[in-house]
């Protein structure tokens, strides 16, 4: 119970704090032409350069550690920023949505808490992926994001391949049933 | 500790007769009722123990009448916590169904927690202490005051400077009794001379801002009701947006 005493106390003050700091750069009369931009995503085609193995290749045929280690430190910070990008896009986004449905009357609670679940998956993926990148670099994390998704293309085959062998054997048996 | 616990209380006495004489000089009372029944309550439990202290009734009395009052009080701070809510989302309709919403939940969890906690227990061992009582007041109380603060966060209600007086002085009145309360019931005998002074600190800040925030009446902001809009195309979009910045962020790692 005094654990939960001392963490509401807590939250309440950084909430004040948090409030406070909002209500210093007031978004209420933000403007409007950030409000009705569609979705700003970073460009697939930086991270596709950024990632570009030819450019390691060509920095290690050169013998030299040092220009490969600033190589690798600067794709990381590249990638960092790439993906820092996404994560102010989904904020632009949210505070848009929020500034929308401030004042709309038929406000759903249950479409409310749907949007945040999105949010927070996309804040949970982009997580992954910086820590990821931070602590294995750019290439190792694509490498592990490609082994991913190899792997539940695999299991979405597998699954597949075992709903049809259940339909196959179900219509056998059907069959052999109406046979007798 | 003496002289200065003396000077608070008189500070404390002070700041809420101003406080009430405020109110209706700048015609206050009327418009926030709930909030000047709670400081009205208040100042009475102090007018009440002035006089048990004085007419010599015996400690076990005073500390039993100090215990109703303290409970009175904080079952009447509810009042407070209602005020905010009414004043600050009663313009946005659709914030108020989702406040309402997350209240509900909060109630249904504290009632759901408690059901299981005293599940199996006997009668006699149900009835809290008041001082866990008091305790539990004031944290259902703070918890509300955090749902409601976490949506005006969220959404950026715009708040008058009255309400943020308001809700300013009672969270952290709130906050900080809930840890000093916390504090007593847990080591109250070796730590008591050190925090008995704590609550009335407490009691003289969050008076002192009421003072400053309720010296005039200052209206809560209207919101521009030509900004509705229709929420339904507004959350569809936003969640495919969402949708799409999720696709981007993880395909992009793959090419």
């Amino acid at each position: 119970m005094t654990g939960l005493m001392i963490l509401i106390g807590l939250v309440m003050a950084l909430l004040l704090l948090f409030w406070a700091a909002g209500r210093r750069r007031s978004d209420f009369g933000a403007n409007r032409a950030e409000e009705e931009s569609p979705v700003r995503l970073p460009p697939k085609a930086l991270l596709g350069r950024c990632l570009s193995i030819e450019d390691v290749e060509f920095a290690a045929q050169l013998g030299c550690p040092r220009i490969l280690r600033l190589l690798l430190r600067e794709r990381r910070r590249l990638a960092l920023k790439w993906l820092r990008q996404t994560r102010r896009e989904a904020g632009r986004l949210l505070r848009q949505h929020v500034r929308a449905a401030r004042h709309a009357a038929d406000l759903r609670p249950a479409a409310e808490v749907r949007l945040w679940f999105h949010a927070g998956l996309f804040l949970m993926v982009y997580e992954v992926l910086m820590t990821a990148v931070r602590l294995y670099g750019p290439f190792r994390t694509r490498a592990f994001v490609r082994s991913v998704f190899a792997m539940a293309g695999v299991l979405t085959n597998l699954g597949d391949r075992i709903a049809g062998a259940i339909t196959a054997g179900r219509g056998h048996a059907v069959r052999e049933a109406e046979g007798t | 500790m003496g002289l200065f616990s003396g000077a608070l209380w008189w500070a404390g006495n002070g700041l809420i007769a101003l406080v009430m004489y405020r109110g209706r000089k700048a015609a206050l009372v009327g418009k926030y009722p709930y909030f000047y029944s709670y400081v009205a309550s208040v100042a009475g439990s102090q007018l009440i123990q002035i006089y048990l202290s004085v007419g010599h009734y015996d400690q076990a009395f005073q500390k039993l009448a100090w215990w109703i009052l303290e409970f009175v009080t904080a079952v009447v701070g509810f009042g407070v916590t209602w005020e905010i809510y009414r004043h600050v989302l009663c313009p946005f309709g659709g914030v108020r169904r989702m406040a309402r919403a997350v209240l509900a939940s909060l109630f249904g969890a504290v009632v759901g927690r408690t059901a299981i906690e005293l599940a199996g227990r006997k009668l006699r061992d149900v009835f809290p202490t008041s001082i866990v009582l008091e305790q539990n007041l004031r944290a259902v109380q703070a918890l509300l005051l955090v749902a409601i603060l976490g949506l005006i966060v969220h959404y950026g209600l715009p708040i008058g400077h009255n309400l943020w007086a308001l809700l300013t002085g009672y969270s952290f009145y709130v906050g900080a009794n809930i840890v000093s309360l916390t504090v007593t019931s847990r080591w109250h005998r070796e730590m008591w001379a050190i925090w008995a002074v704590l609550p009335q600190i407490e009691y003289c800040i969050t008076l002192i801002v009421w003072c400053v925030g309720m010296w005039a009446y200052f209206p809560n902001p209207m919101p521009d009701r030509a900004l509705e809009c229709d929420y339904e195309h507004v959350s569809a979009q936003t969640a495919r947006a969402f949708g799409r910045l999720r696709t981007h962020l993880t395909h992009s790692w793959r090419i």
